[in-house]
């Protein structure tokens, strides 16, 4: 048997009424201030029903508790006290991560470029490195109009421009659970002011973008 | 974009983006059994082939930073 550790949260954490990962019960482990949502499972491993198991969990624990911080998929310890004193020199760190996200939620945002002009192979080489350093450019400042607003709005963002070509961008804002609709109005108008732009919107999310906090040695 | 496709597209994306969250986001601790990189990945493909139409709007999986 494995402790499969799904999230962490402040003591006391209050369980949803669901089972894990294979039908499995959760249990508490508590960890300095902090308590760890688990469940017992025959051993790690990678399929779909155990990543949407783990998935149904946080969103159990999250609906449940102001503060939570979701733990990244795949992690199993032998036994309580091994997961303990695996977190045991990180609970501080981890404290002020669950101080972030108390009563926050998390907002994805996806914007795709609707067109993206191939940049012309004639020419010298000279011209095609200019080209592309403009659009580059031109890329950066659209996507400073529309995350620059967005994250002034929330209490935290991260945001990567031009993760591929055909998208402007993919940013993550952290926001009051009882300012998400303004916040999804914000986006909505800046949908309608780029009719080019293809903006596609997620969440309420658990904080999951703002809870990567490396805990490893 | 009709709003029946948009839709479409929002519930493909939201599905891609829990996935990315599971499995990319989050606390990382370090276990006693940490899956694989490769076992992860594996699921990850799977899912992700279930996604094939929002392609223009997939990220490459591990890219952040």
């Amino acid at each position: 048997m494995t402790l499969h550790v799904y999230a962490l949260t402040e003591r006391p954490a209050t369980l949803p009424a669901i089972t894990g990962i294979e039908a499995s019960e959760l249990e508490t482990v508590e960890v300095g201030e902090l308590d760890a949502i688990v469940s017992p499972v025959a051993g790690e491993e990678a399929n779909e029903a155990a990543v949407l198991a783990h998935a149904g969990v946080v969103d159990g624990v999250f609906a449940r508790n102001a503060a939570v911080l979701p733990v990244r998929f795949g992690t199993g310890f032998s036994d309580a006290a091994s997961l303990s004193a695996a977190i045991g020199g990180r609970v501080d760190k981890l404290q002020r991560a669950l101080e972030l996200v108390r009563g926050n939620v998390e907002i994805g945002l996806r914007v795709g470029l609707g067109t993206h002009p191939e940049t012309p192979r004639t020419g010298s080489g000279r011209d095609y490195l200019t080209g592309r350093l403009a659009r580059v450019r031109a890329a950066e400042r659209a996507a400073g109009e529309i995350h620059g607003p967005l994250a002034g709005a929330a209490h935290a963002d991260t945001v990567t421009v031009l993760p591929t070509p055909e998208l402007l961008l993919s940013a993550a804002y952290l926001v009051a659970r009882d300012e998400v609709d303004a916040f999804r109005k914000r986006i909505a108008e800046l949908d309608g002011r780029h009719p080019e732009l293809t903006f596609v919107c997620t969440g309420p999310w658990p904080p999951y973008s703002f809870a990567t906090v490396d805990t490893g040695p | 974009m009709s709003s029946s496709s948009s839709s479409a597209l929002q519930q493909q994306v939201t599905l891609l983006e829990l996935v990315d969250r599971v499995l990319n986001k989050g606390v990382v601790l370090t276990g006693d059994i940490t899956l694989s990189v490769a076992d992860v990945d594996l699921v990850y493909v799977g899912l992700r082939l279930l996604l094939t139409s929002v392609s223009t709007l997939e990220q490459p999986h591990g890219d952040e930073k």
